[in-house]
Order: structure tokens, then sequence, then C-alpha cells
């Protein structure tokens, strides 16, 4: 691909963004006036909500009580589903890796909703993210003894087969948990099955917030281990790369910011799949690009999906889960043509 | 006494009570290159992940310069050892500047070159290599022997004083072998140390100080190539499939696999002649399996050249020296012992008449005799002659293609039973 071409898509893409976000905040089942929405921004920003409840009161409960949390929740979970998407195939050197096939996303669903069934999550804004957290690290721990059960060559086949079976089984009993509490809501089983992103308010965003960020910065420094690792283990140990150390932190920090981006707007699907695998297509697969790139590219593609979720039959909505699905659903097909076709992964 | 570079004592390695690696011990000198042989399976590979601490062994130690390699860290030992693994399967589509520059990554803090200096660094060794017109292709588009010497640029670009290097040409053709072993060679003359398992002992000889040879994870023998690459040791190794020689051109010792001798034939020939008489003969009867000694030879006569290099026992004079009673008394037990002795048509005289003295030992004696009409020319004076006339009834008297015919035969007859 053309260099200049290149370059111009990275600033496009960059620069889409804050557009992106302001349709996402004006368009809806009630649409809001640019201006008032600009001017609300504005004095939120010099902090003086008062003002602006004042001055436009609807827009400004519309918007810093409904969508900016909810446009925060997409690009937070967005960024955090694709990062991790985009480490876990540079680490298992294989663009179908990712946390839902492997059987992590389905392991934070099952720690949340735990959480919720068992009443724990209302403790404290952090419970439940706490609780996806270590679903996660299990279903990782589990994937990580079989990748070093099985020989190397048919390490991922082994790997993906297993998290498969292990998804379903978690989702399985996800369902169960759901069922089996006190008040049972179809809506509840569709957020943590497919995710979603209503009625996120700001307590669901801004605890995790935080550790998402701190955690997807620590895996974007594992980038030139990771550019290391896909040169086969053997060759990263001899380049002097702690080749364990590096599979562990990897996983580790993988299950983390997806658990985490999880517990913010459930396990939207094929972002992890999708973006990472999109991006080296278009950019290449050096992670100290790949990794913040996935982040941002899925951050926008969540918000987007959304959006297209929200405005397509308005007043209804579509869960941003279906709308990933789709696309994802119909990616996977290019992917899986497009691998046949080359006769190779990638 | 200088601490050696490399320094292996009785390593040994098991997996699941499997010995891969058994005993060994060797060390390395700054500026060599050393060849690890051997078969397949014999533990080449599992040597060098032992060496590089992929693998910990079971026991032994591993010095580096005096250092245990288990105690230095992952980055200091990549910046006193380099590793190019046997396969290095990439499903990403990583460019091929990019994979030679992560060979910088190890290197200390203060010598990490620059962006822009990284990125002369690799073109100028991408020109040294030949591949400046892979450097901006993707490495998923690139052959396996383009792909080596990619894996082979990277390690140079890693600058450890120690390389090891895992079958490093196994898929390269025979020029860009050529081509990466010189190069290997050069860096070490500029004092870099390269241990080098490879399966092609031609190459191996050509190119390595020394060699490792390794079986069933023992060392078997260790020394320059043709300490190593013996008749004897490569028959331990390959049974009766290859066969060593000296190359009349290069002067190495070359292994080449043998045509067809599937089975040792129970007969053994014994051959006499000079000035190349012997040569065709002995490469057919060696060719079917038959056991073939040689001599009396004069040194440095194209027969005995031949019999060395093949490894055909055999006995010699020095150039320009008469076979005398000494020599043939040491070479009676060859004649003794063949079940057959065949005199070639060669000339005699003074020099080698003593040939025909050591033929009545023969239990079969047969003379090839071209044509009878000159072959009273083949005799310099007549006591040759008349030595020659005894043996005719000794003898059985026949032309080259009729003792092939029988020979045929008779080896048809024992490969039967």
């Amino acid at each position: 691909m053309p260099r200049i071409f290149r370059h111009s898509l990275l600033v496009t893409l960059v620069l889409s963004g804050p557009l992106l976000l302001l349709l996402y905040l004006a368009l809806g089942a009630v649409a809001l006036p640019l201006g008032e929405l600009l001017s609300v921004m504005k004095y939120a920003l010099l902090a003086d909500l008062d003002t602006a409840r004042a001055l436009f009161p609807r827009t400004s409960a519309i918007l810093l009580h409904i969508r900016l949390p909810r446009a925060l929740a997409a690009l937070l979970a967005g960024s955090g589903l694709a990062i991790a998407g985009a480490a876990m195939q540079g680490l298992f050197r294989n663009p179908l890796a990712s946390p839902d096939i492997l059987g992590i996303s389905a392991g934070s669903s099952l720690g949340a909703v735990l959480a919720i069934t068992t009443g724990t999550a209302l403790l404290h804004p952090l419970v439940l993210p706490g609780y996806a957290i270590v679903g996660a690290l299990l279903s990782a721990a589990l994937i990580y003894a079989l990748a070093l059960r099985s020989g190397a060559g048919q390490q991922l086949l082994f790997i993906i087969l297993a998290g498969l079976a292990l998804s379903s089984l978690l989702t399985g009993a996800t369902s169960a948990a759901l069922l089996l509490a006190e008040q049972y809501e179809i809506s509840q089983f569709i957020f943590w099955t497919m995710g979603g992103l209503e009625g996120r308010m700001w307590p669901h965003v801004l605890w995790p917030a935080p550790f998402l960020m701190v955690f997807g910065g620590l895996l974007i420094r594992l980038a030139t281990a990771l550019d290391l690792i896909s040169l086969g283990e053997e060759n990263a140990h001899g380049m002097g790369l702690d080749v364990e150390q590096t599979r562990r932190r990897t996983l580790i920090l993988c299950a983390v910011v997806t658990a985490l981006a999880i517990a913010i707007a459930g396990p939207i699907g094929f972002i992890g799949l999708m973006v990472p695998h999109l991006v080296r297509l278009l950019f290449g697969p050096n992670h100290r690009l790949l990794l913040p790139l996935s982040a941002c590219a899925g951050a926008w593609l969540v918000l987007a999906a959304d959006l297209l979720g929200r405005t397509l039959i308005a007043p209804h909505e579509i869960k941003v889960g279906i709308i990933t699905a789709v696309l994802g659903g119909s990616y996977f097909i290019f992917l899986i043509v497009r691998l046949q076709r080359q006769g190779k992964l990638a | 006494m200088t601490i050696p570079l490399l320094a292996v004592q009785n390593l040994s390695f098991y997996r699941q009570d499997r010995a891969l690696v058994r005993d060994l011990s060797f060390t390395l000198e700054p500026g060599e290159l050393v060849g690890v042989i051997g078969p397949n399976g014999a533990g080449k590979s599992t040597l060098l992940k032992l060496l590089v601490d992929y693998h910990q062994p079971s026991q032994g130690t591993i010095q580096l310069s005096g250092t245990a390699l288990a105690a230095l860290g992952h980055r200091e030992r990549a910046q006193r050892i380099s590793y190019m693994a046997q396969d290095s399967a990439l499903a990403l589509p990583f460019r091929v500047r990019d994979i030679i520059g992560l060979g910088a990554h190890s290197r200390p803090q203060a010598q990490i070159p620059t962006t822009r200096a990284l990125h002369r660094r690799v073109t100028e060794l991408a020109e040294q290599l030949e591949l400046s017109h892979l450097l901006e292709r993707k490495l998923t588009e690139l052959s396996g022997g383009e792909n080596q010497l990619v894996q082979f640029a990277r390690i140079l670009m890693q600058q450890a004083p120690l390389m090891l290097l895992d079958e490093p040409t196994a898929s390269l053709d025979i020029g860009h072998e050529a081509q990466l072993m010189n190069l290997l060679r050069r860096q070490c003359d500029r004092q870099h140390t390269a241990l080098v398992a490879i399966h092609n002992l031609n190459i191996a000889a050509v190119f390595c100080d020394r060699l490792l040879l390794i079986d069933k994870g023992r060392l078997i023998a260790s020394g320059t190539p043709e300490q190593v690459i013996t008749q004897a040791n490569m028959a331990a190794l390959y049974q009766q499939q290859v066969t060593v020689s000296k190359h009349p051109v290069t002067g190495t010792v070359t292994v080449l696999p043998v045509k067809q001798a599937p089975r040792a034939v129970p007969l053994q020939v014994h051959l006499i002649g000079g000035a190349g008489s012997t040569v065709a003969l002995a490469r057919w009867l060696l060719q079917r399996g038959v056991q073939v000694s040689g001599g009396i030879g004069h040194e440095q006569d194209s027969d005995t050249d031949f019999w060395a290099a093949t490894g055909i026992v055999h006995s010699a004079v020095p150039a320009f020296a008469p076979i005398d009673q000494a020599a043939i008394e040491q070479a009676k037990s060859l004649v003794e012992s063949a079940d057959l002795t065949i005199v070639c048509d060669f000339p005699i005289g003074a020099m080698n008449e003593g040939n025909l003295a050591l033929a009545h030992y023969a239990q079969e004696l047969w003379l090839l005799e071209e044509d009878p009409e000159t072959a009273a020319q083949r005799f310099y004076s007549d006591r040759q002659a008349q030595a020659f006339a005894r043996l005719r009834d000794q003898g059985h008297r026949l032309t080259a293609l009729a003792a092939i015919k029988q020979l045929t035969a008779r080896i048809d007859a024992l490969s039967d039973r």
C-alpha cells in the first residue's frame, strides 16, 4: 500500500473521531441542536454546569446524563476490546485469536453476572469489574495451561477449539445464573451475552476508566515484545526476550482489559477480532503502531455502531452488540474466504 | 591458559527419561567457525537450544567466558549469543526491514541505534547480503530460502560475539548456501565465533575450522573436517550409504552418497595395478558392494590416490621407490585373504615388478590382457616379461570386458544367497 495513502488514511482516521463523537452526541431519538450542544460542552468544560442547566435544560440533561456517559462507555469498551484482541493475535501469531474466541469474554461476563446475582455488585461500583476480572483471569489461566501443553504445531487449533468449548460452557453458566436470579430479565441476558450501551451512567464508566487506561497503557508497552514473539518463541528468546514472562503478562493484561471493557458495556462481539485485523491490513503488523491504532479504531467503531443502532429505527434502539455481530460475522466470512484463497493465515 | 569463549562440560539433557544430549564436553575459541554435524535426530538442535538457555541442562555446565550461562539475564545473554532457530514460521505480514531491525533490540541501551541510524544499518546489511530488493516486501511473501537470509541478517544485526545457527542453509540453493557461509566465515575472521548445526557435510567440510560429530546425543568425534569426516565415522553413522573422498579441486573431504550398494557382497577382490589401470574396475566393484583392496601402489600415483580417496584398504610405497621384499611381505596378507586377485593391464618396469611376485600369493588369480599382440610392450625388460610368463601358468587370462561379465555372474550368484 502506498505510503502516502496510508498516511492520509491515518490522518482521516484520527480527525474523523471528534466529528463522529459530535454526531453521536447530536443524533438520536431526540436530536439536539448543534449550537446548544456545543455551548453545554463549553460550560461543562469550564465546570459551570449550573449555567448550562439554566440556559439549555433539555439539551444539558440529555447530554450530560445520557449521551456523554454512553459515548464514553462506547469509546472505552471499544478501545479495550480492540487492544486486547490485537495483543492476543500478536501473542498467538494468528489473526483468529481474540478474547471472544478464547473464552475470556465469556469468563468476564459470567463474573459480572455473578456479581449481580449475588448482590455484591451493589456494594461498590468496582465490585462488578472485579468479578469480571477474576472470571477473565480464570479463563485465561485455562487457555495458558492448554497452550503450554500442546505442541507448537497444533497449538492454535487446540486453543481455539478449547476456547470455543469454554465460551459456550461459560455462556451457558451465565444464562443459568441469570435464570436462577430472582428478577430474570431478557434484556439482562442479552446485555451479558451480546453487550449493549443503553442505560450506561457515569458510575458505570468513571470507576473502571482509570484502570482501563493504565492496563491498556501497560499493554502498549509490550509492543516490542510482541514484535519479537512474532518471530517465533525460540527466535524471540534468542533475541533476549523472556518469552514465558511476556506470554503471562500479555494474557493477564488482555484478560484484565477485556474484563474492564465488558464490565462497562458487556461482551460486544467481534471488536477484538475484526478491528486489529483490519488495522493490520491497512497499517502493517508492527505492534507499536497496531496497538494504539486498534484502540482508536475500536473506540470509533463501537461509537459508530451504537450511533447506527440508535438512529436506524429511532425511537427504537438496536443493541450495539447486534450491529457489531452483523458487521463482524460478515467480516469473519470475508476473512475465511480470503484465507482460503491465499491458503494461509494472514 | 586463557578462558575459552564457550566451555561446555558434561552436558546432559533428558526429556521424559529420554536422553537427548549425553555427557557432551567441548570448548569454542574466539574466531572459530565450528560445525555440528550428525544424522537427523542426533541432538544438534537440542544442543543449540541448551547453549542459548532455551532448554535448561539436566546435568553439566555451560560457561561463557567464565560466567555461567544460567546466571545471565535474558538481555545480557542476548548481547553475547545470538541464535537463529531452524524454522521461524511467520503468520504475520511484517516487513523485511522491520524484522532485520528487530535484531538491534537486545543491545545495551546506549548502543541502540536511532531510527535513522537503524534504517541506514539495515540498508547496508541488506546490500551486503544482496537482499536490498526484499527490504520493503512482507515476510509472508518470501520463499523459504529468502526467509532464511533475512533471519541471518537479523542475527548479524544482533552483533553478539557468539552466533548459534540451526540449519541456516536448509532451504537455500547452493549459491546462496555458499554466500551465507562465506559471510559467516568473514564474521569469524573478525573474531566472531559461530556454532552451526548443519546437515550438508560437504559445506561443513569446506567452511568449518572444526567439526563436532554428534550421534544419539553423544559426541562421537571432534576435530578438523579431515579428522571427523572419515570413511570409518561415516560408515558408523550412515552404514555403506556414503563414501568419503578428497575433492580433486578444493582438496577438502567430500562425502557423496553411494548409488545402490544395499548389501555387502561376500566377495573380496584385491587389485594390482598402476597408472590408473585399477580405477574403473575398483569403482565398478565398490558400487556393487564388493570389498576391494589394492596394492602395492606408488604414492601420488592415480590408483593410490583413488584407493585412498575411496577408503579402499591398500598398501603403497613412496613415489619412485622400488617395491621391495619388505613391501611385499607387508601386502601379502591382503592378497592372501582376497577371494580373487586381479592384475590389471599396466606397464611393468623395475619399480613395480615386485607386484608380480606379490601376485603369486593369490588364492585365485586373473590377469587382464587387452590385446595379446601388443602384450609384449607392457614390459620394460625381459626380466619382467619372464616373471609375467610364470604368472600366466597360475592365473586365468582374460580381457577386462570378459572379467566384468564373469564378475557380474559371480556377484549375482553371491547376492542371491
